[in-house]
């Protein structure tokens, strides 16, 4: 019996017969049969973080691949010092995916990679946490969401603000803020600004650099596999490592790398999870071809009126723009109302739908992780949505049911791009 | 009348120029060349927002293949130059004319493309332009693609342009046919649905590798007849059903799929995909894939197959079974899964009860209720609690209420606290129940503000039971409102301990609901009667108006410090903050050390309060002044660059060197310095963003975004203007001597006219920040006629178009209705084209000047214009460029004779104002990024005594 289906079934006897479903990880003692184990693709910046680099007794951490050597070595060291463990080391994502000892797949490398790994995993039954941005592209994502289901894999995207932590600007978690707009008190339709004048910093220092000159490739560094399916491009050292989110090729700058913390809350509370806007209208500099740059306002139209409005470099309102603005109440930073006694109010009212937060244990269960490859691709699609507009420097229209934008051939080639060869998705 | 006039004039000159113009090069409606289109609009780019853009790009686009293709040869390898301003302007076109709207000018952007395409011998800028002929190309552009297919570097670029572009699927077959490209050809087919190629990629998998056969099966997946099927089901039953190089498994089961929803093949798909579920040895994945193909083909006829499945010992099986059966899952199918999963037993009883509650099965409250009580094991119940919650209803709420005070309480509560629907009726009525109960609902009734229930609340307050009566002061809080403040405030006097406390917090909520105004009548009236002061603060708190505020420091002075103290720090807004900074100010005889916490608590008021800047920054300096912790100081000089002046920079610089504060000054300097409204400059801006910079740089080993900080600085730095040393320009004392007068000494515009609004004055300088073609030039205020001309420039970014107009006419193009002494960087690589007479110093059409090698971006250049009678004579930065005879350079023929193409001009235009006797000197721009200063003249004619 394969290690996998021993756990699982095994796993679904204990459950009947010790551990509740809903507090499955509760016991102190784990046994080892009902311990999950992963590994961690790309382990620079992220992979090597504290909150993702971790070992536990619900899950233990195998394996770790990378295509710089340094850092392979370096996270090698870190497991050894850290957990006193021998972690096997890859070079290739597909050598770590098909490793039986790993049922979980992490992937933490530039978004450019997301979509394949995941798929990749997804083919081999493993079960996949993915960092954000979830995919660089709309038709990435539809693949990623096609495959998860095919596979019937347990998907996470890491981005958290939908059910935890204080979200940002607001002072509070999300859930006051679900509450109230499920409650209707502010009215429909409504418009979000988020700007740093809500609380959100759109990182515009992460924009690329035009005009680079090739470099010789470090010998640590496999450029090649780290490029994978972007287009080949010189070798610039600004390219890869920490710096690469400021290329349309692997990232999208701010946008696309903070986006989708910033907005999967907002579709969240705005019950859009299941569709996107109609129509993203941008007013920015014109965009280099290969380097981000900056912009100053994106807005987004759904179909029933209701708005997205990102505010940019010099676009600030001041601190006078509400975060949430309805017809009948508007919501600024620090959760500041118009509704008097508003947070009594919705005490009197029923706690939002509950969200499953656990990840092992939705693994476990095989329920659907609160943040998983479908809400996630449409929080991801609304980020690359706007990456679209910027490139071409004009309104799009959409169509959220096709994922299409209505119209426009060459919007719609970049939700679709052609992956460098012999990488296919 | 002038205005009209001249309107006419330009209408004219667009309406006859195309038949007249002799010039091989075509000129647009400005009489520009397609050099300057060109120029001009690189000199606007990147575009500054979509309007720009449009006008740049349908410009460019608008000057032919030609234009395009010169544009495009502009790019150099990248060791040679830089080609940034070229890239943004041919990736602009190329994005410009894929819009339905700029249709028409498309086909000029890939002809000009290709032609350039055919004569680029640099492999990464021709990959460039194959990926922007990719975005705009057409099937017609085939050809060039194909033909990169043979350069290795450039195969993969043009095998993705072949895929992007429409109408190409002739082409990949006849490639296909052809037999080279396997891999790159077997993805085309697949993204292109190219049915046609199966016979090939069948044949093709005899001698393939991995990596081939990878994309081979996956192109067979997504267009393979049955002919495909027996080789993919092969190819997948020989790697385990698994993942692997060759991709077989997914490729064999997205053929079983198609084949699966064609009535044609339908029967024998749904054969194979039978035959992969009945299959034990394959992975769940597998097997639930093989189930989802079966729903799609069999529909309800699949159901049989799920009711196997829900017995499946492997949890994974069960649930992916449900997950796929979700679209046929209506009352009646829920219903028979429900009756199905019993059968199965308690594992697919709590996986069927899951997926009930993420789907809100309402039609299945009963069978979920029923979960909840009664014998059932501890999983199941806890998944029926789970769902109950979720599904809502009458029976699922008193199914879940009879679970409250039980073992399973905890998640009871938490259901009935999400619980979707009218619950206070049934919980009031529980608390009529026993002890055990009562203590379970009382948290309960307190979260979600059951006022009903409030006096009953009251009553359990004396409750023998300790648990009931520690419950009812807990839920105290959530059931009072307005009204019960004196009853409270009765009950609160006499408590001690935490039930004080939790009575102040009672009473703070049933006065929420009040303005302010109303709460302090309410709490002054009670705090006026009571030794007992402090007891009120924290309401007092609450109300944070000036009078509350007032009450508390006066608790403060006299005897209730501490608690008056706590109470300042919980006031939320900016009326406290004089207060609170009070209380820091640690000087003999005031008030204590409380100075961290009060300016830690003013801080983020001060951010969010409506005071202007000036007084913020106040209360930045004040705060650092009153030296509180390293930790709190620098909050506050990070908060510093809230408010970008100059004052704010010096204080924040003055921490660059300590070692606790570097990071929150540099920090403060940066965002200053870039968000402050007047730009900053000068020798003391320019060490302290040194300073900042030397501050990142140490930190980037630690911080992934310092690095991002100290590149930024670096172009702060380039960007920094001069300014600290004087701006005022003066007159030398030979210039006072020879008789120069001043026209711009960085003080005042008083002697210019026309645009004053894209030519102003900053930092000494006139800034030249015109768009192209908007608002118009600038003129001197008075006419002259011969002069010596003396003034400094500096061209702020690559390619600045401007110059100078002499003799000339308001309103009018000087090059023509006057004289225009060019101002050109013509050192940008993409004027490798530029003519002549279009280099920086030539009379514009008339005489070419020598070629200057300017110095490097940000530098101040001088330049002389001497013009005497015919005879014009150009200096730059001390070297004569030009020096020439206007009649003579066109022979007397500044006009041709029938008003063409005239010969004897270098340009073949007709210059009608080259003879003016006298006119304005102008600055007339073609865009931004140029600053002039130190601006004099010499009056010659003045000695003659034609002086006007």
């Amino acid at each position: 019996m394969k290690r996998r289906d021993f756990l699982k079934t095994m796993g679904a006897a204990s459950l009947f017969t010790i551990v509740p479903s809903r507090v499955l990880g509760g016991p102190k003692h784990v046994a080892p049969s009902d311990q999950l184990t992963k590994g961690i693709i790309g382990v620079g910046g992220i992979g090597r973080s504290s909150y993702h680099f971790t070992s536990d007794e619900r899950c233990r951490l195998v394996a770790v691949c990378d295509v710089d050597k340094k850092h392979l070595q370096q996270a090698l060291d870190m497991a050894k010092q850290r957990f006193n463990a021998d972690l096997t080391s890859y070079h290739d994502f597909r050598d770590l995916i098909h490793d039986p000892n790993v049922d979980v797949v992490h992937i933490a490398t530039p978004p450019h990679w997301h979509a394949l790994m995941s798929v990749e995993a997804a083919k081999a039954g493993k079960d996949i946490w993915c960092e954000k941005p979830m995919t660089r592209t709309i038709g990435e994502g539809k693949r990623v969401m096609e495959a998860v289901k095919q596979n019937n894999r347990i998907f996470r995207l890491n981005t958290w603000f939908r059910f935890t932590d204080t979200f940002y600007g607001l002072g509070t978690t999300v859930e006051p803020l679900k509450k109230l707009v499920d409650s209707g008190m502010l009215g429909w339709p409504l418009k979000v600004t988020v700007s740093g004048a809500t609380g959100f910093t759109w990182k515009f220092f992460w924009v690329g650099k035009e005009n680079l000159q090739p470099e010789p490739v470090p010998a640590e560094l496999d450029y090649d596999m780290w490029l994978g399916p972007a287009p080949f491009k010189p070798y610039n050292v600004h390219r890869t490592h920490q710096t690469f989110r400021g290329y349309w090729d692997y990232d999208g700058g701010g946008l696309g790398d903070m986006g989708q913390h910033y907005l999967d809350p907002v579709q969240y509370i705005l019950g859009k999870d299941n569709t996107s806007p109609i129509k993203v209208e941008v007013d920015a500099p014109q965009q280099h071809p290969d380097a981000i740059g900056i912009w100053r306002k994106i807005t987004y139209t759904y179909e029933d009126g209701c708005q997205i409005i990102l505010e940019g470099e010099g676009f600030e309102s001041g601190d006078n723009v509400p975060y949430i603005e309805g017809p009948k109440g508007k919501v600024y930073k620090g959760f500041q109302c118009t509704i008097p006694d508003v947070m009594n109010k919705l005490a009197e009212l029923p706690d939002p739908a509950p969200q499953n937060t656990d990840f092992i244990n939705c693994i476990k269960t095989r329920q659907k992780f609160a943040l998983n490859e479908v809400n996630g691709f449409r929080s991801a699609t609304i980020v690359n949505m706007a990456v679209c507009a910027l490139r071409l420097n004009r309104t799009l229209r959409f169509d959220p049911e096709k994922l299409q934008f209505i119209g426009d051939d060459a919007a719609n080639a970049l939700i679709d791009q052609p992956m460098r060869s012999p990488w296919r998705l | 009348m002038k205005k009209i006039q001249s309107l006419l004039i330009a209408l004219l000159i667009a309406l006859i120029l195309p038949v007249l113009s002799a010039n091989a090069q075509g000129t647009d409606a400005r009489r520009r060349t397609t050099t300057t289109i060109i120029a001009d609009g690189l000199a606007q780019l990147p575009a500054k927002d979509v309007t720009v853009f449009n006008t740049v790009m349908n410009e460019i686009a608008s000057t032919g293949a030609t234009g395009v293709q010169s544009l495009a040869n502009m790019l150099v390898p990248a060791t040679e130059g830089q080609n940034a301003t070229v890239e943004y302007a041919l990736s602009g076109l190329a994005a410009y004319v894929t819009d339905k709207s700029h249709a028409g000018l498309r086909k000029n952007v890939r002809e000009g493309l290709k032609a350039s395409l055919a004569t680029c011998t640099d492999k990464t800028n021709k990959a460039f332009l194959l990926s922007l002929l990719q975005q705009c190309g057409t099937a017609e552009d085939a050809p060039v693609f194909v033909s990169c297919l043979k350069d290795d570097y450039l195969k993969d670029f043009a095998m993705r342009a072949l895929i992007g572009v429409d109408g190409t699927d002739d082409v990949l077959l006849k490639l296909v046919s052809e037999g080279e490209n396997r891999t790159a050809l077997a993805y085309a087919v697949e993204k292109k649905q190219l049915a046609a190629a199966e016979p090939f990629l069948l044949l093709w998998l005899n001698d393939a590798d991995a990596s081939q056969k990878a994309a081979i099966n996956s192109a067979l997946a997504a267009i393979g007849t049955k002919a495909s099927l027996p080789v993919l089901a092969k190819a997948a039953k020989e790697v385990g059903y698994a993942g692997e190089a060759t991709n077989a498994y997914e490729s064999y089961m997205n053929l079983l799929k198609r084949l699966a929803a064609d009535p044609a093949t339908s029967k024998l798909a749904v054969k194979q995909a039978k035959s992969l579920w009945k299959n034990k040895n394959v992975a769940a994945n597998v097997h639930g894939a093989a189930f989802e193909t079966l729903v799609k083909a069999l529909g309800k006829d699949a159901l049989p197959y799920l009711y196997k499945d829900l017995k499946n010992p492997d949890i994974e099986v069960r649930n992916a079974a449900l997950l796929n059966i979700c679209p046929l899952a209506d009352d009646a199918v829920s219903a028979e899964i429900a009756k199905q999963a019993e059968k199965a037993g308690p594992y697919a009883v709590t996986d069927v009860l899951n997926w009930f509650g993420a789907r809100k099965q309402t039609s299945e409250e009963s069978w979920v209720a029923s979960h909840v009580v009664g014998e059932q094991t501890d999983v199941v119940r806890q998944a029926a609690i789970y769902a109950a919650g979720i599904i809502g209803g009458e029976e699922s709420l008193s199914a879940l209420v009879s679970m409250l005070g039980t073992r399973f309480n905890d998640d009871a509560t938490a259901s009935l606290t999400r619980f979707n629907g009218k619950a206070d009726d049934a919980l009031c009525a529980t608390l009529q129940g026993g002890a055990e109960v009562q203590a379970a609902v009382l948290p309960l009734i307190g979260k979600r503000r059951i006022a009903a229930a409030k006096e009953k609340v009251f009553e359990l307050l004396g409750s023998d039971n300790a648990d009931v009566s520690n419950a009812a002061y807990a839920a105290l809080s959530g059931v009072v409102r307005p009204e019960d403040f004196t009853r409270l405030a009765d009950l609160a006097e006499k408590a001690k301990g935490d039930k004080r406390t939790v009575l102040q917090n009672a009473m703070k909520s049933a006065l929420a609901a009040v303005p302010a105004a109303e709460q302090y009548k309410s709490v002054s009236e009670r705090l006026s009667k009571t030794a007992d002061k402090t007891l009120y603060y924290p309401l007092l708190a609450q109300v944070g108006t000036r009078e509350a505020i007032d009450a508390l420091m006066d608790g403060y002075k006299n005897g209730n410090a501490d608690a008056a103290f706590a109470a300042l720090l919980k006031v939320n807004n900016s009326n406290v903050v004089d207060r609170l900074f009070e209380i820091a100010d640690k000087k003999p005889g005031t008030y204590g050390l409380r100075t961290d916490a009060a300016l830690d608590r003013a801080l983020p008021l001060i951010n969010a309060a409506n005071f202007t800047s000036i007084r913020k920054f106040r209360y930045f300096s004040d705060a650092i002044a009153l030296n509180p912790s390293s930790s709190v100081r620098n909050k506050f000089i990070e908060a510093l660059g809230n408010v970008p002046m100059p004052s704010a920079l010096d204080l924040a610089a003055k921490y660059l060197d300590n070692a606790e504060s570097n990071v929150a000054a540099a920090t403060a300097v940066k965002t200053i310095v870039a968000k402050s409204a007047e730009p900053m400059g000068g020798d003391e801006v320019k060490a302290a963003l040194v300073k900042a910079q030397d501050v990142f740089r140490s930190k980037m080993a630690s911080d992934p975004d310092a690095g991002y900080a100290v590149d930024e600085i670096k172009g702060m730095i380039e960007k920094l203007p001069a300014a600290g040393t004087s701006l005022i320009s003066e007159l030398t004392p030979e210039e006072k001597k020879e008789g120069f007068v001043m026209l711009f000494d960085g003080t005042n515009m008083d002697n210019w006219q026309g645009n004053l609004d894209n030519y102003t004055l900053i930092d000494g300088t006139i800034y030249v920040d015109a768009a192209y073609g908007s608002g118009g030039n600038l003129y001197t205020k008075k006419k002259y006629s011969d002069f010596i001309y003396r003034f400094e420039f500096q061209f702020m970014v690559l390619g600045v178009n401007n110059g100078v107009g002499i003799r000339t006419p308001m309103d009018v193009d000087a090059a023509y209705e006057g004289m225009e002494i060019q101002i050109l960087d013509h050192d940008a690589p993409y004027y490798r084209d530029l003519r002549e007479y279009q280099q920086h110093g030539s009379v514009y059409g008339i005489i070419p000047a020598k070629r200057v090698k300017f110095p490097e971006l940000g530098t101040w250049n001088t330049e002389e214009i001497r013009a005497v009678g015919d005879h014009i004579t150009v200096t730059v930065n001390g070297e004569v460029i030009l020096d020439g005879n206007i009649r003579e350079a066109c022979k007397g023929h500044n006009v041709s004779a029938d008003g063409g193409a005239n010969e004897y001009t270098v340009d073949h235009q007709n210059h009608p104002g080259l003879f003016n006797k006298d006119g304005y000197i102008s600055f007339c721009g073609h865009g931004t990024g140029i600053k002039f200063r130190n601006i004099r003249i010499k009056d010659l004619s003045k000695g003659k005594g034609k002086r006007r």
